[in-house]
């Protein structure tokens, strides 16, 4: 079981963060946040997902 | 009924009302709009004594609802010579809802050269404190003389210096509910000025002996309806984590990898803001004794704030925003926390809005009055303004005035205002807010990045994107916090659940289209005003440089024409007249 956005989503093995957002309600995802850390588009494919992780997806902004 | 206070500056005189029945819908920004509307000539002086200064809070204010006690301040604007309504955290709504005071309306302007201190005291009245030997005292030291002298607990709204010179970048400042600094800003469009020419250098609120109680509906169905609401924000991604972790800094890359930081006075140039990271500011502040995760008003479960201190560990400001660090950093060359920190806190101290600042500085380096990334440069500039010298008046009139002191082709301003952090080549939807809000250049009108369905390097769609987000802006402007806002619109549930503390905190029937409705009719009146005020579409359009120059990062140039501008609102003001 992974975290995304606070809610509990079934994990699969071999899963990066670039093909979590080819998932339809992930592909309009700006910025990714892995157990707290922030990461960077281009390491998406190298990103692995891991059992247990805290997953946070921006898919939307609203600045001040 | 909550209480209206109407002070007029020229008689000294104080009423007491009742809030009007058709204003009863309404709070913040959609009360600025009616009474804009209702009682002020639209071709004032905006320092003149025909203006107005209103004070208002949200329609939720007071309750136990997340982040409804943002404070809105209006008028007639300086900067863009239209209806401004410039909204802001921090503990003065909270406090004036607590006294059961909806708004506070400032009229005309003394015939002395005389200055005053507004008081509520702990029995919710209203008083004239002679205060001539309060001005020439900026922000910091003004709050930290009316915590000697006013009794208790107190939260403050002020002008500096800036205020009282009429600087059309003069903020109005607001206590924070975490530090009691005044580093909160309603900063755009120059409130401060308006406050200034009414010879108000403060409103200071003290704790009331007896708080107001709210009279809830359904007490029951309300609490129910926040804990669904407070829901939508913990599972959202930017409010409810990367906020909280690292407040607005978060921005800076996304911003970046989108194409569309404003670098070098937004020139569309690729830079590595690696040095300005999201992770880097929380590691340097935490490493100095500063803090992240801060709550700018109280109770607000998102606690996007932050207390900074340099790298020698003094307290330097609270509050460094996204908004800053982009127009003081980047868009002048500047990458450096600390050197962005200090210019931000001499803008709160001094009383001025950091984009407008950040934004006219972009352009002195523009034309080569500095080069860019000088530091020192930059915080001398910030010296001459407050320091009164003949540039240091310039600089404080704002990055239009600067520019075209400058004769600089290249000026980042509609109406008068200048572009916030987000290049209008890159989202295309947010160019299309900058030129049709009635507010001139200013993201919190209308925030089109992530919607979905448009391509943001793209013009298709983004007229109507624009205008639904421009409605339910105003919309969120008569109620709560626009982080908040975001979260509770990001499904309709969640939406659905505003509707429903509506309806438990008063009567009548609330659904998400009676709250779009409030949205529509609030921006209907500001255009309105606007019209009257003489802005035409002329003013609804960027500056000229956006059109001509490709960004290459964004690889595109702006391209919404005149026409398609224009389209924006119409089916929503025929709603209106019919």
């Amino acid at each position: 079981m992974i975290k995304v956005n606070n809610r509990n989503v079934e994990w699969k093995k071999e899963l990066t963060v670039e093909g979590m957002l080819k998932e339809e309600a992930y592909k309009n995802t700006l910025a990714v946040i892995v157990n707290g850390k922030i990461i960077p588009k281009n390491q998406y494919s190298e990103t692995w997902i891991n059992d247990g992780d805290h997953i946070s997806l921006i898919q939307t902004i609203t600045g001040g | 009924m909550p209480k209206v206070f109407r002070l007029d500056m020229k008689t000294k005189s104080i009423k007491r009302e009742e809030l009007k029945e058709k204003y009863t819908d309404f709070g913040g920004r959609g009360l600025i709009a009616h009474v804009m509307n209702d009682e002020v000539n639209p071709k004032c002086d905006p320092l003149g004594g025909e203006n107005k200064l209103i004070i208002s809070t949200g329609l939720l204010a007071g309750t136990t609802g997340p982040t409804v006690n943002r404070l809105s301040i209006g008028g007639k604007s300086p900067l863009t010579g239209g209806i401004k309504e410039a909204n802001v955290g921090g503990n003065v709504g909270f406090m004036l809802a607590k006294h059961d005071i909806k708004m506070i309306i400032i009229e005309d302007v003394p015939t002395e050269e005389e200055w005053f201190i507004l008081k509520v005291d702990k029995d919710s009245n209203m008083h004239f404190v002679p205060a001539s030997g309060w001005a020439g005292l900026n922000n910091y030291a003004l709050v930290e003389k009316c915590r000697e002298t006013f009794e208790g607990k107190i939260s403050v709204l002020s002008i500096g210096i800036a205020g009282e010179r009429g600087y059309k970048c003069a903020s109005i400042q607001a206590t924070d509910a975490a530090t009691g600094h005044p580093a909160r800003a309603a900063a755009r469009g120059g409130l401060g000025a308006v406050m200034g020419s009414k010879k108000v250098k403060a409103i200071v609120v003290e704790n009331p002996e007896n708080p107001s109680r709210i009279n809830y509906k359904s007490k029951r169905k309300f609490s129910d309806a926040t804990m669904k609401v407070i829901s939508s924000i913990r599972t959202h991604g930017l409010v409810g984590y990367a906020f909280t972790n690292f407040g607005t800094p978060f921005l800076t890359q996304v911003t970046n990898e989108a194409k569309i930081l404003p670098v070098n006075n937004f020139s569309g140039k690729i830079v590595d803001v690696s040095v300005l990271g999201a992770e880097t500011f929380k590691s340097n502040v935490l490493a100095n004794g500063g803090k992240v995760g801060v709550a700018c008003q109280p109770g607000c479960p998102i606690r996007c704030s932050n207390v900074y201190h340099n790298s020698n560990k003094e307290y330097i400001t609270s509050g460094l925003e996204y908004e800053t660090i982009a127009l003081c950093g980047p868009n002048c060359g500047i990458y450096s926390f600390d050197t962005i920190a200090k210019m931000d806190a001499i803008c709160d101290d001094f009383g001025v809005d950091t984009i407008e600042i950040g934004a006219a500085i972009g352009v002195c380096m523009d034309v080569g009055k500095l080069q860019w990334g000088d530091e020192n440069g930059a915080l001398s500039l910030l010296q001459e303004m407050v320091d009164g010298t003949e540039f240091g008046n310039v600089l404080g009139q704002g990055a239009d005035y600067v520019g075209k002191k400058l004769n600089a082709k290249r000026i980042p301003t509609v109406k008068g205002q200048a572009l916030p952090g987000y290049d209008p080549r890159g989202v295309k939807g947010m160019g299309v807010t900058y030129s049709t809000s009635p507010m001139g250049a200013d993201h919190t009108a209308g925030f089109t990045m992530g919607v979905e369905g448009v391509d943001p390097f793209k013009k298709e769609g983004q007229v109507k994107v624009s205008e639904e987000v421009q409605i339910a802006a105003a919309l969120c402007d008569n109620i709560m916090c626009l982080f908040a806002f975001a979260a509770v619109t990001s499904n309709p549930e969640s939406f659905n659940a505003l509707a429903e503390m509506m309806a438990a905190r008063y009567s009548g029937e609330w659904s998400i289209e009676k709250l779009m409705g409030i949205g529509a009719q609030t921006i209907v009146l500001e255009k309105a005003f606007n019209d009257a005020a003489g802005l035409t579409g002329e003013d609804d359009k960027l500056p000229e440089f956006f059109y001509t120059e490709e960004s290459p990062a964004a690889k595109t140039a702006f391209d919404v024409t005149d026409g398609e501008l224009a389209e924006i609102f119409q089916g929503v003001k025929q709603d209106a007249s019919g």
